[in-house]
């Protein structure tokens, strides 16, 4: 019982994590894909989340067909702009990442100026479903329905992912990949059709969680920059190609953001690097037990 | 079936290959023997489009392929089982054979109509594997994986990069009774080979490399006659592993493994 009234002010922050960890798993499962499968290092991966939370910006209004448009439209937007990234990447995909990185880090730039551009300079305000917008009683406490239903939403999502990766031949292409690209050409199958279905993909789940993630990270200036650097930390804490290593990293962030900053609150600005340093220095691959999809 | 002339190819600006040339007719076995880095793998590689050939042709069926995208090779009919087999870790051996097993394939003009059913019955080891990922499998499974993933992809020509290798005497004697059996379906094979005796027990002909350059190439009846003379002329040494048992009937049953 003592142990439960210690631990009682921690429950709201600890949910918090996990709906952050899942959303910065599904964030960043699309760049795992670019760089496990693919091999590229996709820097604009930032910019695919922010359509699809400047998308839920102007288009909900508070409405479930408002919150599925916005999906619809958010989704399709990002799978078109990392079909496009992919398009961009075709002459230096076989070049070193720095190539790439500079490529797509262009990417990022005139991306990010165009969104400013289109919506303003101002950080968005994102409604969601009237009847998410209130308050449900967890553990005693009042907390976020929208929030609630989002951990719903995206572990179901982590399972589709998982479903996807481990059961559809679209997935063993994926795995086949990871561990031997040359091999799967060798069988028929064109590295270029792979390289843009995966862009696409990973920015399908970018705009996904854009979309569905606004109101936990909502749209603005700074939001590609960053989901890009929490999504990277997710990618090297995880193990590079690793899925399960990804939400694995992703929860262990969500924890430190939420539930560590309000444990120490004076160790919040550093708190997320260092558990990245620490974890590096301890176990390089990162949290992953295989270093290729699983 | 395969027409290779003046092939000149190599990695990073450094010539292995030396304008070799070779004609490999169509539903007989080729076989390519030579030293540790005499070109022969490079050679299988750049056939299969993994190494883009600085000068030379590489004809397919009359199609010109060199420089081409292996993707747009295997499409062409050509099945690569690479040496150290390759398999897909993570896979199943199911896995392997459906993603191998892609329903365009069955349109490959020249396709010899392979199937999941056809593989299971020649080589039935893999059926009680299926569940098994690549990096479970024993080398000699894994040989025969490699060998039914290529075979999925309906070739007309079948590269094989030293399927022996690292294998014990006798399943290195199934893999060569295994290419004889695929030969006699009239598939065309082109059979990297360390060991002259092995080629000799499968091959129609015979061609040697030497520092990347073809110094030898006649009917295998030739070499028969006269074998010793062939590894002294060449020193391509004709030991290596012990004789091997010829295998008991049933391909790569359970039992036989």
């Amino acid at each position: 019982m003592a142990a439960g009234i210690r631990f009682d002010p921690y429950v709201v922050p600890a949910l918090d994590g996990v709906a952050y960890g899942l959303l910065v798993f599904v964030a960043a499962a699309g760049l795992v894909l670019c760089f496990g499968v693919a091999g590229i290092l996709n820097l604009a991966h930032g910019t695919l989340y922010a359509i699809g939370g400047y998308t839920a910006a102007a288009l909900l209004d508070g409405g479930w067909p408002s919150l599925a448009l916005a999906l619809a439209v958010g989704v399709v937007a990002a799978t078109a702009s990392g079909a496009l990234v992919a398009g961009l990447l075709t002459r230096v995909a076989a070049r070193n990442h720095l190539t790439q990185a500079l490529l797509t880090f262009g990417v990022a730039l005139a991306g990010g100026s165009l969104l400013v551009s289109a919506f303003g300079p101002d950080d968005p305000p994102v409604r969601v479903p009237a009847a998410l917008d209130g308050s449900v009683v967890v553990a005693g406490h009042r907390y976020a329905a929208y929030r609630l239903v989002f951990i719903v939403v995206a572990a179901l999502l982590a399972a589709l992912i998982h479903l996807v990766v481990r059961r559809t031949r679209a997935g063993m292409l994926v795995r086949a990949a990871v561990d031997d690209a040359e091999m799967v050409a060798v069988l028929g199958v064109s590295p270029a059709r792979i390289r843009v279905g995966v862009l696409a993909a990973a920015g399908a789940l970018a705009g996904a969680a854009g979309v569905l993630g606004a109101p936990i990270i909502g749209p603005g200036p700074d939001t590609a920059d960053a989901v890009l650097l929490l999504s990277l930390v997710v990618v090297v804490l995880g193990g590079l190609g690793s899925m399960v290593g990804t939400l694995l990293a992703a929860l262990a962030v969500g924890q430190i953001q939420t539930l560590g900053v309000a444990l120490a609150p004076s160790a919040a600005p550093f708190l997320l690097f260092a558990a990245m340093a620490v974890v590096l220095a301890v176990r390089a691959r990162g949290l992953a037990t295989v270093r290729r999809a699983t | 079936m395969l027409r290779i002339d003046g092939l000149c190819a190599g990695y990073g600006g450094g010539t292995v290959l030396h304008e070799v040339s070779l004609d490999v007719r169509t539903g007989t076995v080729q076989a390519v023997v030579g030293r540790n880095g005499a070109g022969k793998s490079t050679l299988v590689h750049s056939v299969a489009g993994l190494v883009r050939p600085y000068a030379g042709r590489i004809e397919i069926g009359g199609v010109q392929v060199a420089g081409r995208q292996p993707h747009r090779i295997a499409r062409s009919g050509v099945g690569l089982v690479p040496q150290g087999r390759r398999v897909f870790s993570r896979l199943t051996v199911a896995e392997h054979l459906v993603l191998a097993a892609a329903p365009w394939r069955a349109a490959t003009p020249g396709g010899e109509g392979w199937t999941v059913a056809r593989i299971l019955e020649l080589l039935p080891r893999l059926g009680s594997r299926l569940r098994h990922r690549g990096d479970q499998l024993s080398g000699g499974e894994q040989q025969m994986l490699a060998i039914a993933r290529a075979l999925l992809g309906q070739p007309r020509l079948l590269l094989l990069d030293e399927p022996c290798e690292g294998l014990a005497p006798d399943l290195a004697a199934r893999v060569r009774e295994l290419v004889d059996t695929l030969a006699r379906t009239g598939l065309t094979v082109l059979l990297v080979e360390q060991q002259l005796r092995h080629a000799v027990e499968v091959a129609d002909r015979i061609a040697v490399l030497e520092y990347g350059r073809v110094v030898y190439d006649r009917p295998v009846h030739e070499v028969r006659a006269d074998p010793d003379v062939l590894a002294a002329m060449l020193s391509v040494a004709a030991v290596g592993e012990p004789s091997a048992p010829r295998p008991v009937s049933g391909l790569w049953s359970d039992a036989g493994h």
